[in-house]
């Protein structure tokens, strides 16, 4: 009889235990960390416009030149995250990883420029 | 004796100096090389192609025997990509227009573009040449190089450069 006490008291006791468990801890939210997009090259790609093509020159990660207005424009990063940009002078160029976009002097002379 | 030996002398003389007009006579086999696009700018007359539009590209040389040409050469330097291309052209591409030989050829832009010619597709009269006022837009340079070779082994050669433009009218 002791002992069958003994049990349902075990018993009980373990499910005090499991009733006082510690509540989990919400999970705080992690905002993702974007990578920033590579710059393709180094070399001279010829992209396909709507307006036409357009010769753009990676020299490395952080520069470019490309041939509007009949010269070279030379342009440096500016930023890497949500699209690569590029600006230099009169001109943008903007690369999402498959489209790009060239703008001059705030207006849009080139777009959808894919390989 | 002496009579004799100078009709000789005067004779022999006389057939060097022919032989010697005729050498001086004798015309190229090829000759006269004009460039020309379906493009062409008001101000300055050049030709030009346009990346936004149908470009077609001709080109044309005088060579009244078609049989004495043995290979022609077409070589694309692209000014702003740094890029050459080089490629053979069938002598069958050309179409005869009296004594000249035509290629007419439908320009392909992006990477590796070059014309493209398909047989009996393209004429000597597919080009209609549209003046333009370009937009301060030209976007490259094509120098295009035809070098055609003889049976003999000899080159004739020349060359047009191109501006290139986008956003055309």
């Amino acid at each position: 009889m002791a002992r069958s006490l003994l049990v349902l008291l075990g018993l009980l006791l373990s499910s005090c235990i499991l009733l006082v468990e510690e509540p989990e801890r919400p999970v705080q939210p992690v905002t993702p960390v974007r990578p920033g997009l590579v710059t393709p090259g180094p070399g001279s790609f010829t992209y396909r416009c709507s307006g036409g093509t357009l010769v753009v020159n990676y020299l490395d990660s952080d520069t470019l030149r490309l041939f509007y207005d009949g010269a070279f424009q030379s342009l440096s990063l500016v930023r890497r995250s949500p699209t690569l940009l590029f600006s230099g002078g009169a001109y943008t160029w903007e690369w999402n990883g498959s489209r790009g976009t060239l703008t001059v002097r705030g207006q849009v002379v080139l777009s959808n420029c894919g390989l | 004796m002496g009579r004799k030996y100078l009709l000789s002398a005067a004779l022999a003389g006389l057939a060097l100096g022919l032989s010697g007009c005729l050498v001086l006579v004798e015309s190229p086999a090829v000759s006269n090389f004009r460039f020309d696009s379906n493009w062409q700018r008001q101000d300055t007359g050049a030709y030009v192609f346009c990346s936004n539009r149908e470009t077609l590209m001709r080109y044309r040389f005088r060579a009244p025997d078609s049989s004495l040409i043995q290979r022609i050469e077409e070589r694309y330097e692209g000014f702003a990509s740094g890029k050459d291309y080089t490629e053979d052209r069938p002598l069958g591409q050309l179409s005869r227009e009296g004594s000249d030989l035509v290629f007419v050829g439908r320009l392909t832009f992006g990477q590796g573009g070059i014309p493209q010619g398909q047989p009996g597709e393209l004429g000597p009269q597919s080009i209609v040449v549209t003046p333009i006022t370009p937009p301060p837009s030209s976007t490259g340079r094509t120098r295009v190089t035809v070098t055609v070779t003889t049976i003999s082994g000899r080159n004739y050669s020349s060359s047009y450069t191109y501006e290139v433009y986008s956003n055309c009218p």
